[in-house]
């Protein structure tokens, strides 16, 4: 079976990868680019660990086909961070004590990233709901919630102009 | 004199039931070999799956000198997550 | 949202211990870098995979690998006939080693398979597509035997058996014939069954629990490289690389120290990764081969071949006088097993009644096999199934007597220098705070609306401490490492580190911690039982206190004054006497000079952990009962715990949330569903339901901290206990929401809504 070539944007980056044609996006960002931040707790669309942000939206990498990233654009967790500047939903993370184990921390991260990046004041509900697709069985959500709502209410501080 | 009390199921498996057993030791090595004299194949069990409470608080420290009268509580070790 | 409280009265002040800092491979796990058990890659790496037994019980005829082995790209195809160990380990065990043979075999079953998802082959191949083709190519001629899958069906007299070599252990005189009925253990004293007779109220009921799986996010996986000269590697994440390997190398049959496992990185493990699954399969691939072989489950995979909790019934007794006073109790619960003998019957019976002070009692436990996965350990393994029929009754108790479900248990609950089941008079435990605190809390007394009930639950679990090894090394230019063996799973390489900046005397900043490979440092055992912050904290300070005599003797000798002249403040060394009085050196000075002195300055400190005490903790929880639907909703949350001294409290308030929810999960939605043909039929995170950020509310944390005086700073374990009452919390909520007494967990909305209609 031939390789399909894939051209796209990750991170910021021009990339190019092989890939098989089933093979999923999740399979292609750790295992052709080694960006294994993003990782596989299910395979089905069901926990969020391998939450990626494509053209803007927020997606589960298991559930897309890694032929489909042609020509487009990939945020993963890489990329959250400016350099070595962590990005505030990161930093309020680890004030917060929002991980334990850490392994469903890359999902939780890119989606409340995007969740700030839509709506910059969600409500605890809003938070909740919003993250209803990722999974974490160490934490009992708390701190993670707790930690969106810090790192929203700093962004908004952020914005204010002076 | 140890006084033994091993419990269920070594009580059943090793020692035909019995309660309560005399035992000369200076501290738990000797205690297992004497009870593994007592009940053959005691001791191949005992690093596995025993513990042990002397006078009250769990030692699984086999070196420490056991007192002349010490009170042995034989039981089932347990595993934690 | 309420802002968390702490209940600090009982201790004294400190620097560090206390406070929040941000742990130290926080960066990495924020980022994406960090490497867990799916990330690592060794060079040369095959892929491996594994072929599973679509049947529960079948003896296995024969196994044709040829095909597989003939696909371009296959470079080994093992079964169980490949792993010369388990043939010859049926040969030669004793009862002692019947626990190696269980755990080979169910790495890779060997003449019979005991459950669907059970290994009968691996392939290592150049690509995980290549791997799984081979699969498809392997012919197994299966013989299909009839499978029990409850306890009835596995008691039945006619049942058929899973193996032949077990009989019931704890019975007198010895059973002749095997049974399913791995073992029977009984623990009680006094009389209960006249206590019973003689009591003025006895509450009664049985009780089920369904198996759940410890849920954590990251699938087993791991990379083994044995070379032909003996020596191998194997990258795991587990809750112990020194489990991995000693249990790898007895599987085996090679030298301990010829394995060298190197932990990654590990997302979550409950005590579910505290045994091998995959690592022996992928060391025998790798010797068939000679190069790295990485082996990962699927979802699928590790719910039907990994640990679940076992389910089970429970049948209580419980009398009271009519002042609440518990006089007896009688219990008798049978858990299911699972393939192989559990490990939770005897701390389930440990833990059932361990928290109250009951003069006459009998709990009596069955170890049930069935084919399903064998069962592992499950945070506080055993206690969350006994102790929620006890909780259930007391409060049934507390309703019928007109008593306050908190009054009821402070009446009967255990305190300092009571005397236990076991003989051993309990130490510095904090229950009564702990109830105390629960009713002090605004959560209970707050008003509840319509279709909402409280409930209230205590529970305790015995933790452990037992054999740990730290090192502690002074670097030159006196900033410090601290090297432990045990699995950071929750944040432990920040206690460890605030515990030696505490000893130290010196910013938390000025510590690193490193989890090191199994030949680079002695033995730890496995982070596990609550034991790693107690146990490896104890080496942890016991390092740093001979650091600290080493620089005070060295800053005596360049003084020229007796070590006694010196004191250690504030991480340097002050001279008390002499020409030098009042003078100091800092760390860093010392250790600069280390060279021209008595050479490097660490030292390693071995010890086998002794004064370790339970934990103990109360629950208050809300309920909301949608009449039309049975759905229930956790409206709030309050966990109350005894936590000895909290390290790190952002942490022991996350294992406080983290176990509660797992709780509130078990009793609400999660739980094995089997389908017609003895397979697990929810095998994924959509159908088997584990709570989601919006099925909670926040979860209100209460620390009691009664210190530990085995432990220099008051350390007790805190890592299990949490999901000990939620299934009682949360069933007595919805029982009292709705005014019916629920037996069976889990509470799905059909049971409720059941419940619901039979009354009317
Ligand atoms: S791995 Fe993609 S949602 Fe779980
Ligand atoms: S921190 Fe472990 S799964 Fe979320």
């Amino acid at each position: 079976m031939s390789k399909l070539l894939i051209s796209a944007t990750v991170n910021g980056d021009a990339q190019q990868f092989l890939c098989d044609s089933g093979a999923t996006l999740l399979d292609a960002l750790r295992d052709e680019l080694g960006l294994t931040g993003s990782k596989e707790g299910c395979g089905s669309g069901d926990c969020g660990a391998c939450t990626v942000v494509l053209d803007g939206q927020m997606v589960c990498s298991c559930l897309v086909l890694a032929a489909e990233a042609e020509g487009r654009t990939v945020n993963t967790i890489e990329g959250v961070a400016e350099g070595s500047e962590l990005h505030p939903v990161q930093r309020k993370f680890l004030e917060k004590g929002a991980l334990q184990c850490g392994f469903c921390t890359p999902g939780f991260i890119v989606a409340s990233k995007a969740l700030l990046d839509h709506n910059p004041d969600p409500s605890e509900s809003e938070v909740r709901y919003w993250l209803a697709g990722n999974l974490c069985r160490c934490t009992g959500y708390d701190k993670i919630v707790r930690a969106v709502l810090d790192a929203a209410a700093e962004l908004r501080q952020e914005r204010v102009p002076a | 004199m140890a006084r033994v009390q091993p419990m269920s199921p070594f009580a059943e498996q090793f020692f035909g039931g019995a309660q309560l057993l005399d035992v000369a030791a200076g501290n738990l090595f000797a205690l297992v070999d004497a009870l593994d004299a007592i009940g053959p194949g005691f001791g191949e069990n005992a690093g596995m799956r025993v513990a042990f409470a002397v006078d009250g608080t769990m030692q699984t420290d086999w070196s420490a000198p056991l007192p002349a009268d010490a009170d042995v509580m034989v039981f089932p070790r347990v595993a934690g997550g | 949202m309420n802002a968390p409280q702490d209940k600090t009265a009982f201790r004294p002040a400190y620097r560090v211990i206390g406070t929040r800092p941000v742990r130290p491979d926080g960066v990495d796990k924020v980022t994406g870098k960090a490497i867990y058990g799916p990330d690592f890659v060794a060079s040369g790496m095959l892929q491996g995979a594994i072929l599973r037994s679509p049947h529960p019980h079948a003896r296995i005829r024969s196994i044709n690998t040829k095909k597989a082995e003939a696909l371009p790209g296959v470079k080994a195809v093992i079964t169980g006939a490949d792993f010369p160990g388990l043939a010859a380990l049926e040969v030669a065990v004793g009862e002692s080693s019947g626990n190696i043979k269980h755990v080979g075999r169910n790495c890779m079953a060997h003449e019979k398979v005991l459950y669907a998802g059970h290994a009968v082959a691996a392939v290592a191949a150049t690509s995980s597509v290549i791997a799984e083709e081979a699969l498809a190519l392997i012919e197994v001629d299966y013989e299909v035997l009839p499978y029990v899958l409850t306890i009835d069906e596995a008691l039945a007299a006619d049942a058929p058996l899973l193996h032949d070599d077990i009989f019931t252990q704890g019975l007198d005189p010895k059973p002749t014939k095997p049974s399913n009925a791995a073992l029977r253990f009984t623990i009680g004293r006094g009389d209960p069954d006249a206590a019973l007779k003689g009591a003025h109220t006895v509450i009664s009921g049985t009780y089920s629990a369904l198996p759940v799986h410890q849920g954590y996010i990251e699938p087993h996986a791991c990379v083994a490289s044995w070379n032909a000269d003996g020596q191998a590697q194997i990258w795991a994440s587990s809750q112990g690389a020194f489990m991995i390997r000693s249990l790898t190398a007895a599987i085996l049959g090679i030298a301990l120290a010829d394995i060298r496992v190197t932990p990654l990185e590990i997302g979550g493990g409950f005590g579910g990764k505290t045994t091998v699954y995959l690592e022996p399969v992928a060391m025998l691939l790798s010797r068939k081969t000679g190069r790295p072989v990485r082996l990962t489950m699927s979802r699928g995979d590790v719910f039907r071949a990994s640990g679940p909790a076992p389910g089970g019934t429970m049948d209580i007794q419980l009398g009271a006088d009519a002042d609440g006073t518990i006089t007896g109790v009688v219990m008798e619960f049978k858990l299911l097993g699972g393939a192989y003998p559990g490990s939770d019957t005897h701390p389930g019976a440990m833990s059932a009644l361990a928290h109250y002070n009951i003069a006459n009692s009998r709990v009596t436990g069955w170890d049930v096999l069935c084919n399903m996965a064998s069962t592992a350990a499950y945070r506080a393994p055993g206690a969350p199934q006994t102790i929620f029929p006890v909780e259930s009754c007391i409060d049934e108790l507390a309703m019928k007597l007109g008593i306050d479900p908190i009054d009821l248990r402070l009446k009967n609950a255990v305190k300092p220098g009571d005397v236990g089941v076991m003989g051993m008079a309990a130490g510095e435990i904090g229950y009564v705070e702990c109830l105390e605190a629960a009713k002090a809390h605004p959560h209970y007394s707050a008003p509840l609306g319509p279709n909402q009930g409280r409930g209230v639950a205590g529970g305790t679990w015995g933790n452990y401490g037992g054999p740990s090894t730290a090192v502690v090394s002074v670097s030159e230019d006196g900033s410090v490492l601290v090297t432990t063996g045990n699995p950071d799973i929750g944040g432990s390489r920040a206690s460890m580190a605030i515990m030696a900046a505490e000893t130290l005397q010196i910013p938390y900043e000025k510590v690193r911690v490193t989890i090191t490979d199994t030949s680079s440092i002695g033995y730890s055992m496995l982070t596990g039982g609550s034991r790693t912050t107690f146990a490896t904290g104890k080496a942890v300070i016991e390092a740093c206190e001979q650091v600290i005599a080493t620089l005070c003797q060295r800053a005596a000798a360049m003084w020229g004054v007796d070590a006694e002249q010196t004191e250690w403040r504030d991480g340097a060394v002050y001279c008390l006497s002499g020409d030098k009085q009042g003078s100091s050196l800092t760390m860093g000075q010392i250790a600069a000079k280390a060279g021209f002195s008595g050479g490097p300055i660490s030292a390693e400190v071995s010890l086998n952990a002794q004064g370790f005490l339970p934990a103990f903790g109360v629950h208050i929880c809300d309920t909301e009962v949608d009449p039309e639907t049975g759905n229930v909703s956790v409206l709030r949350y309050t966990v109350v715990q005894d936590v000895g001294t909290a390290i790190h409290p952002d942490y022991v308030e996350g294992q406080m949330q983290g176990g509660a929810a797992q709780g509130i999960g078990w009793a609400l939605n999660e739980g094995y569903v089997f389908d017609k043909d003895g397979r697990v039929d929810n095998p994924g995170f959509l159908d088997y339901r584990m709570p989601v950020c919006s099925d909670l509310p926040m979860i209100d944390t209460v620390m009691v901290e009664k210190p530990n005086p085995a432990h220099p700073y008051g350390v007790k374990g805190v890592g299990e206990v949490p999901i000990v009452p939620p299934l009682g919390a949360v069933g007595n909520a919805v029982s009292r929401a709705i005014g019916i007494r629920m037996h069976d967990l889990p509470l799905t909305p059909d049971r409720v809504y059941a419940a619901i209609k039979a009354r009317a």
